[in-house]
């Protein structure tokens, strides 16, 4: 009897403990919202966790801690970190910071780990800091808000107002194994006890070789035909004292009627043009000078916006050809369409001797009341 | 299953299984001899009341049970007519009562313990049967436990009578056909079946004929006692009979070719064959219009699913798989988490618990003492609970979701399985995630596909297929398009409806 069950007893087990092994209760878990990693001088990683936790209780309050480790490797460093912070999970983090010192030496060896992990979250934000990504991280608040928030909501907001191109760790892999396509990612710098917009980092490869403006990576957006939600752009139209502000327009493109066409031809000589043409119906959203009944103003409005336009995205683009960063995918094209081409180009090198021929045709559709 | 009961059969004999077949006792000339054995028949009961009359020059003796007969119907209709009259034919002086001449006395004794009174004459070998029983009748109410908005208010009652009467009341038919069986080797219940003859399936019949004859207990004291011997598999967690206490609800079965059994002494109807969709299906959804009933059935199905999911799903979710949560919900879930002492499974167990306690607890309570219940259940351990960090805030709204969603059911035997069937998803969640759960799910599919209710599968008519029958299953179409009577009981005739709105043909 007793021997029937001790079997009952053990086959109950073989059922129900295994699974137990597995269990991984979210009341345990220290969940990290954003970390940031940095290059300390002799090469090794810094890693810095904001883990984000809740005081228990009726009303529950968020509270951020901060946590530092170095390691040779990422994985090297969450050790270290977990010996501090047991039950480290990564599997809601919402952005990754890049220190400027690791962004360009080689990224794929540090991003090697979050592709490993079946839970890692595959919308997670990336953005390269100028300066230390620790800093930025151990000030915990910025503004009453917590730094992990806060990052998060100031590149959802650049992607929106398309300063930032909309890159997620599922979006960057592929651009990063692809020989004919770069990527670019947001880049943000401390400013005092703020965090602010600088623009764009521009990668070839896998490392960082430069960076755009604010103004030019909105640009660049619309160029690659990904904008956000709206672009906007301030330019100087008329003749004046730059300090008067009704020599300005602002403007601002919906990015789902903003249209790109990027055609890539082939010269018999193997050389490579890339036509790019940009359409841009924008809202005037600050005109004090007004007068936008008339049909000749307007006109005129179109013609000089894009005029500057078309000569700032010569300017995005040389400055891409100089970081060799090819983030509209010209190189993939080439895969696509003209393979032998391709396979006589050593891109890091052909690809600044690729001729651009970027126009910009802004034309101004609303003129009244914004909505 | 059936070998067994036949084996139980043959262990007890046929004989004394059915004891209509008992040796016949010719009553004996002498009064007294016979008030003797009728004494003895029933052991001396003090409650056997005798009354000696004179009738014809002859002495009699009137026997009767005090508690089953009607006082004043006895005094009125049988002593004073004979007290009056002395002599005569008996039918003539007794015209109210029922008389039956009886020479066995076995019968007698039958007749008495049913009610009736026996008058025994002197130097006679005959006696006589006087119908005489008392009645006492409950009003027929509608039942708590089945309450419609609208519709019919009446429900079943304890007498077979009235419960036929209700039934033959609405379907004014005579193809309407009631059989009796008389169940129980040592008391004796009537077991009437009610069916259409002209739409159930022979099949059926037989089939519910020969479970119900070959029943050998020794008394059936409620429906639950039927059900148990006549269901096809019996190890089921699922009812595969209708309790219904409802007449419109029986009518309604029984007009698409079901049968309906009907116990004396219980108000309950059981139908069958049925399918696991009849129990979510009610005659509000008949009484509403048809958007109505079928947004109110698709929630009802819904709450199928939550009864016994939610429970197992929050476990595995907050046990395995966190990751799937999105960013703001998971802190405040992991925020009231924080203080639980317990595992999961152990804090959804105490709370399903807690709540199973107050339900049992609610319904034994005197209606008076049962507000407290709510007080005591839903406030002050509801809120203390939470307080004293035993249970987290999202565990009591998933237990309270639950236990919500498992009484949308109408039927509370289904209600009540599926309250059991939490448990074994709670644990495969606790254990092995949302593996478990699928594996669990993926076990109770099956057996919900291979069982049958009398020769009618389960979870017609989802498997087998038949997407005709769809109509009346996940939603209420209108009527006009339910042409057809749904196939599961296999009906003589299928067309339950033709032309009923011609008219609107017709108008050009």
């Amino acid at each position: 009897m007793l021997r029937k069950w001790v079997c009952w007893l053990m086959i109950a087990s073989v059922f129900l403990l295994p699974g137990c092994w597995d269990q991984d209760l979210l009341k345990d878990a220290r969940l990290v919202y954003a970390k940031g990693y940095d290059r300390s001088p002799d090469g090794k990683v810094i890693q810095t966790l904001v883990i984000r936790r809740v005081t228990p209780g009726e009303e529950p309050k968020p509270l951020n801690t901060v946590h530092s480790a170095v390691g040779s490797t990422v994985r090297d460093a969450s050790e270290s970190n977990l010996l501090k912070i047991d039950n480290l999970r990564f599997y809601k983090f919402q952005v990754e910071l890049l220190g400027e010192s690791l962004a360009k030496k080689d990224l794929f060896s540090y991003m090697d780990v979050i592709y490993r992990d079946p839970e890692a979250p595959l919308t997670a934000k990336f953005a390269v800091v100028d300066g230390k990504a620790s800093d930025i991280l151990q000030q915990k608040k910025v503004s009453e808000k917590l730094i992990g928030e806060y990052l998060v909501k100031l590149i959802e907001s650049g992607e929106e107002q398309s300063t930032f191109p909309q890159e997620t760790v599922q979006s960057i892999r592929p651009k990063m194994l692809d020989p004919g396509r770069d990527f670019v990612l947001p880049d943000i710098k401390q400013k005092g006890k703020e965090v602010v917009i600088k623009g764009a980092a521009m990668f070839h490869g896998h490392r960082m070789t430069g960076t755009l403006d604010p103004d030019q990576s909105i640009l660049f957006t619309l160029l690659s035909g990904e904008p956000g939600k709206s672009a906007r752009f301030s330019k100087k139209v008329n003749p004046g004292k730059v300090t008067n502000p009704s020599n300005y327009i602002t403007v601002s493109a919906d990015g789902r009627k903003v249209k790109r066409k990027m055609k890539v031809n082939v010269r018999r000589n193997g050389e490579v043009e890339v036509d790019l043409e940009v359409n841009l119906p924008v809202t005037v959203m600050e005109y004090a000078q007004d007068r936008l009944d008339e049909e000749k103003q307007v006109k005129r409005l179109n013609k000089t916006l894009s005029k500057i336009l078309t000569e700032e995205a010569d300017e995005v683009i040389g400055k891409m050809k100089k970081a060799r960063c090819d983030g509209l995918g010209v190189g993939r094209q080439l895969i696509a369409y003209h393979p032998e081409v391709w396979k006589e180009k050593k891109w890091s090198r052909d690809y600044p001797k690729v001729r651009f021929h970027p126009k910009v045709k802004v034309e101004i559709v609303g003129s009244g009341i914004l909505n | 299953m059936y070998r067994k009961r036949k084996r139980i059969q043959s262990r007890y004999g046929k004989k004394e299984s059915h004891s209509s077949k008992q040796k016949e006792v010719e009553s004996a000339s002498s009064l007294a001899e016979n008030v003797d054995y009728i004494k003895e028949s029933l052991f001396q009961s003090a409650d056997l009341k005798k009354r000696s009359v004179h009738f014809d020059g002859r002495e009699g003796m009137l026997l009767y049970i005090e508690s089953l007969t009607d006082d004043k119907r006895l005094w009125k209709e049988v002593l004073q007519p004979i007290t009056r009259h002395r002599e005569g034919e008996l039918e003539e002086i007794l015209p109210a009562v029922d008389i039956k001449p009886e020479r066995d006395l076995t019968k007698g004794v039958d007749a008495l313990v049913d009610g009736n009174s026996l008058l025994f004459l002197e130097e006679s070998r005959e006696f006589f049967i006087l119908g005489t029983g008392a009645a006492y009748k409950r009003d027929i109410k509608e039942p708590e436990n089945e309450s419609v908005v609208r519709g019919a208010h009446d429900g079943f009652v304890e007498q077979l009578t009235i419960n036929l009467y209700s039934i033959r009341k609405r379907i004014n038919s005579p193809r309407l056909k009631v059989r009796f069986f008389e169940i129980g080797r040592i008391a004796k219940t009537k077991v009437a079946m009610v069916y259409m003859e002209d739409l159930a399936n022979p099949d059926l019949i037989k089939a519910v004929e020969e479970r119900v004859n070959t029943i050998t207990a020794d008394t059936l004291t409620s429906a639950g006692f039927l059900q148990e011997f006549t269901e096809d598999a019996p190890l089921s967690p699922f009812p595969q009979h209708l309790n219904t206490e409802r007449p419109d609800r029986t009518v309604a079965h029984v007009m698409e070719g079901r049968v309906a059994l009907l116990l004396e002494g219980d108000p309950t109807a059981l139908i069958a064959p049925v399918t696991l969709f009849a129990f979510y299906q009610t005659p509000d959804d008949y009484h509403s219009r048809w958007i109505v009933g079928s947004f109110v059935r698709a929630i009802r199905l819904m709450s199928f699913l939550i009864a016994f999911q939610l429970p197992a799903f929050y476990i595995a979710t907050i046990a395995f798989h966190a990751a799937i949560l999105p960013i703001d919900l998971i802190f405040s879930i992991k925020g009231s988490l924080e203080q639980v002492p317990f595992p999961p499974l152990i804090e959804a167990l105490l709370m399903e618990l807690i709540f199973e306690l107050l339900r049992e607890a609610g319904i034994r309570l005197p209606s008076r003492v049962g507000q407290t219940i709510g007080i005591v259940g839903g406030l002050v351990i509801g809120d203390a609970i939470v307080k004293a960090g035993l249970v987290s805030y999202t565990m009591i709204i998933v237990v309270a979701m639950t236990a919500i969603a498992s009484f949308l059911v109408p039927s509370n035997e289904m209600s009540a399985s599926i309250r059991i069937l939490r448990f074994p998803m709670m644990i495969a969640a606790a254990t092995f995630g949302y593996i478990g759960i699928s594996f669990v799910l993926m076990i109770i599919f099956i057996h919900l596909i291979k069982i049958h209710s009398f020769g009618t599968p389960y979870l017609a008519p989802v498997a087998p297929l038949r997407i005709r029958d769809m109509k009346d299953t996940f939603l209420r179409f209108p009527i006009w398009i339910l042409r057809n009577r749904p196939h599961d009981p296999h009906p003589k005739r299928m067309e339950q409806e033709s032309i009923s709105r011609e008219w609107n043909r017709r108008d050009p």
